[in-house]
């Protein structure tokens, strides 16, 4: 008897609770929608008193999210919370500044914050992300409000500037003809591959840089078999890969399979429409055979980490500051990242070269459009938009077209710009043509600013005054110009090439592909795995390839092919 | 006294639950669970057409049904030989000893497993002096399930002894007495008095752990594998987190999340059935 009332009992408040879940949740429910209604795009007018640059009387709160990087460099005891910029900021603005939340880009915490953000609709003032799907769900549900108008309204002429120079860019931040986010300034010639060689290793084996595919692997060969480090002990590898092959900017086989004329980056990237203008994806190509036959060769010869499937980038960074690693293919960027680590430890110079090539084939190298990259977004519930365009304002005065040297010291380098919550994110790439023509004349005269700074970066990395600098380094390992060059100098060679492939999937993606992209970039990744460790034979590429357009790969690239008409 | 309880499960358990009805539209997190269209078992049908959908829910039928059974075995046989040692004070140190890794995260011990199976790692350097290996136990696709059911057994086998433990001081000593003067040896007590005399306990924590069928281990798998071990490691769980968090596929992850509660739910039903029936074990 007692048995059962005690059911009778749970059973009532069981069905109690789950009607206060309901109306909780409903209650949620209307409080999203109704977030949408006032994004209102009229003009906005500056108040007599107000200028781009004009200090708030009363104190204006700004939050904002933070990119936390394992890159970010802090000093004197500066935190998220309080550092150079958050101090500029309020003496010079009187805004202060409060850290919303902060989560790690270099893994995929900041990803995952991002969508857990979309679902609950609790947006700080600015926050910085790319996806544009994001971007564009965020809009339709009204979590953040234009910034045109402010911009319009607030913005000096020179960081109205920008909008004219980088229209592409403005492009992919705008909605409807409406400027949603200030945009990060693109032109992404310089997310191309080079083979990066540490130059120690090169002296000891008294080898040369390779130019081909072939003598590539031989060199992989002599720096894993000929104790290139000259410690007597068998503990160096000729190639770096990471687990991730395909993933990341270092440690992948990106651009071996760009000399086979495969332009991927990334195992959902790249589309593109191929020399009968079929919309194809880079990965599918049956070149990559050939590519996958000469790692898994190497591989097996023990060039690579016979546990390369285990190892991340983390694993990486220690691979190079230990000096196990002699080459890998990296993006532009390896004097600033792994390969300062070497530097730092053992004053060991890593160089970058143009992809060794392979007879018979024309090289392609995938980049992302102009349109994409990361976007300075506001909250709807922002109360200050022009706050942040007086940010940007006073970012471009302070870290760009200073005159004052310390300026761009203490605000720009060591990657202290990152504590703006807003800034004009130029790449360095960008100043490659200017500074290599100053270089070329031996004389900074007509340079400022940041152009003059990595001027001075290189000469002084040269003439060995700033050796100890590891921004001079970085800089020097992108712009400088004897022999094959820096970075900069290889990748704008590929674009006069006529290498580069743009990726056409823009900011618009498939339903299909949205759906799927994750389980076809599984199989990207765990196919080409299986393949370089002896799991599954070359021939398994052709099975991958029918397996990959059944799911969902053939629906994506006709609807990319719709979405994106041929010219 | 029941109230607190109840209204806290009601919050956070019953509460959203609610959240399930995404399974069945085509959900955008800003339009919430109302403004979304219904798509019917669009989800689902998605879901189970995807071409890794058969292995991943192998792999987790596989992982979590070798880790139910060696997380009975395996506990059982250390209790029955802890109780076999005489001393006091060696039996409370080796029962402390093995129950100490049930409190450790996993993102802890996952670093650590990741070092000592590395190909540099303690245990290959000693499987090396033997002339074995370097094994990659996780690196290698057919070696990464073991691993991961052997860390899992280790990890809790102390906590599971406890219960078989507890178990065994409520056998009648008597029966000991009677089975010594008929001239059983150690063993013969083992096998007719002791193993019978916790059988119920066996019974039950089998039936129980029934429900884990679809359960491989998120926190554990997801610290330790890489995309070469997808094909054998990757559980509906990791799959889920990847599809839904990392790809922002909501309705989809939902789907799968529901259809593993619908698989855990007649589980349980089955498997309260057979406690009752070959336990005698009862909750209402």
């Amino acid at each position: 008897m007692k048995k059962q009332n005690i059911t009778r009992i749970l059973a009532v408040l069981l069905a109690l609770a789950m009607l206060v879940g309901l109306t909780a949740c409903s209650g949620g429910g209307e409080s999203q929608t109704s977030a949408g209604g006032d994004s209102s795009t009229s003009e906005v007018s500056v108040a007599e008193n107000d200028g781009p640059l004009t200090p708030y009387e009363e104190p204006v709160t700004i939050s904002w999210a933070v990119q936390a990087s394992a890159v970010q460099q802090f000093f004197n005891g500066d935190t998220y919370e309080d550092n150079v910029w958050s101090r500029l900021i309020k003496e010079k603005l009187n805004i202060d500044l409060e850290v919303a939340f902060s989560a790690d880009t270099s893994t995929d915490a900041y990803n995952q914050k991002m969508n857990v953000l979309l679902a609950s609709g609790e947006f700080p003032d600015v926050l910085r992300y790319s996806d544009r799907t994001f971007f564009k769900q965020a809009q339709e549900a009204g979590y953040i409000q234009p910034i045109g108008p402010a911009f319009d309204a607030y913005a000096t002429d020179a960081v109205k500037e920008y909008q004219t120079k980088y229209a592409e860019a403005f492009e992919g931040g705008t909605i409807d003809g409406v400027l949603y986010a200030f945009p990060y300034m693109n032109d992404n010639f310089h997310q191309a591959f080079n083979l990066w060689i540490r130059d120690d290793w090169l002296e000891n084996t008294n080898t040369t840089p390779p130019t081909t595919v072939e003598e590539m692997v031989e060199l992989a060969r002599i720096f894993t078999e000929e104790d290139p480090d000259g410690n007597g002990v068998d503990d160096t590898y000729g190639f770096g890969l990471a687990g991730s092959v395909v993933q990341n900017n270092y440690g992948t086989l990106c651009g071996l399979a760009n000399a086979f004329g495969v332009p991927g980056f990334t195992n959902t990237g790249i589309f593109y429409r191929d020399e009968n203008n079929e919309m194809t994806f880079a990965w599918i190509q049956p070149e990559m055979k050939e590519v996958l036959s000469i790692v898994r060769d190497m591989y097996a010869k023990g060039y690579i980490d016979p546990e390369f499937t285990a190892q991340d980038v983390a694993t990486m960074e220690e691979d190079v500051t230990n000096g196990t690693i002699g080459m890998m293919y990296h993006a532009c960027w390896g004097t600033w990242h792994p390969f300062n680590y070497s530097y730092q430890a053992d004053g060991v110079i890593t160089r970058p070269y143009p992809i060794p090539t392979e007879e018979g084939y024309e090289p392609k190298i995938g980049i992302q459009s102009a349109k994409t990259g990361d976007l300075f977004m506001i909250g709807a519930n922002c109360e200050h938009p022009e706050a942040i365009v007086k940010i940007l304002n006073l970012y471009e005065q302070v870290a760009i077209s200073s005159d004052d040297p310390n300026d761009f010291q203490t605000y720009w380098a060591n990657e202290q710009y990152r504590f703006c919550p807003a800034y004009i994110g130029i790449p360095t790439e960008l100043f490659a043509p200017v500074l290599h023509e100053a270089l070329e004349a031996g004389t900074s005269e007509g340079l400022n600013g940041t152009a003059l700074e990595y001027y001075n970066y290189v000469v002084g990395f040269e003439d060995g005054s700033l050796a100890d600098d590891t921004n001079a380094y970085g800089t020097w390992g992108q712009m400088y110009i004897g022999g094959q060059g820096g970075s900069m100098k290889i990748d704008l060679d590929y674009k006069d090439k006529g290498w580069t492939i743009t990726n056409l999937m823009e900011n618009e993606q498939p339903e299909i592909w949205m759906q799927n992209s994750s389980v076809l970039g599984d199989m990207v990744d765990t196919t080409f795995v299986d393949i370089i460790v002896g799991n599954q034979p070359v021939d398994y590429f052709d099975t991958f390839v029918e397996n990959w357009l059944n799911a969902g790969g053939q629906e994506t690239l006709d609807a990319l092919d719709e979405m994106y008409p041929a010219e | 006294m029941l109230l607190p309880a109840v209204i806290l499960v009601a919050i956070y358990s019953y509460g959203p639950m609610v959240g399930t009805v995404i399974a069945f539209q085509k959900f955008n997190p800003t339009k919430g669970f109302f403004g979304s269209p219904w798509v019917g078992f669009d989800n689902f049908k998605n879901l189970f057409t995807m071409p890794t959908i058969g292995q991943v829910i192998y792999n987790t039928v596989f992982i979590s049904l070798c880790k139910m059974i060696g997380g009975i075995v395996v506990p059982v046989i250390f209790a029955l030989l802890l109780n076999e040692v005489g001393r006091l004070t060696v039996k409370r140190t080796f029962q402390t000893l093995v129950y100490l890794p049930h409190f450790l995260s996993w993102v802890i011990l996952a670093g650590i497993f990741k070092d000592i199976f590395s190909q540099t790692g303690v245990v290959n350097i000693a499987l090396q002096s033997i002339g074995i290996g370097p094994v990659g136990f996780l690196s290698n696709q057919q070696l990464f399930p073991f691993t991961m059911i052997f860390t899992d057994i280790w990890k809790g086998f102390g906590f599971g002894s406890v219960i078989y433990l507890a178990a065994l001081t409520g056998i009648d000593q008597n029966l000991y007495e009677a089975a010594q003067i008929d001239g059983a040896g150690r063993i013969q007590q083992t096998i007719h008095i002791t193993l019978p005399g916790i059988l119920s306990t066996i019974v039950l924590m089998t039936v129980l752990s029934m429900a884990n069928i679809l359960n491989g281990g998120f926190d554990q798998i997801y610290n330790m594998y890489t995309p070469a071990v997808y094909a054998t490691g990757d559980i509906l769980d990791t799959f889920v987190f990847r599809l839904g968090i990392d790809n922002a596929q909501f309705a989809l992850s939902t789907a799968a999340g529901l259809f593993k509660s619908g698989v855990s739910f007649v589980f349980i039903v089955v498997s309260y059935w057979m406690a009752d029936r070959f336990a005698g074990y009862r909750i209402f």
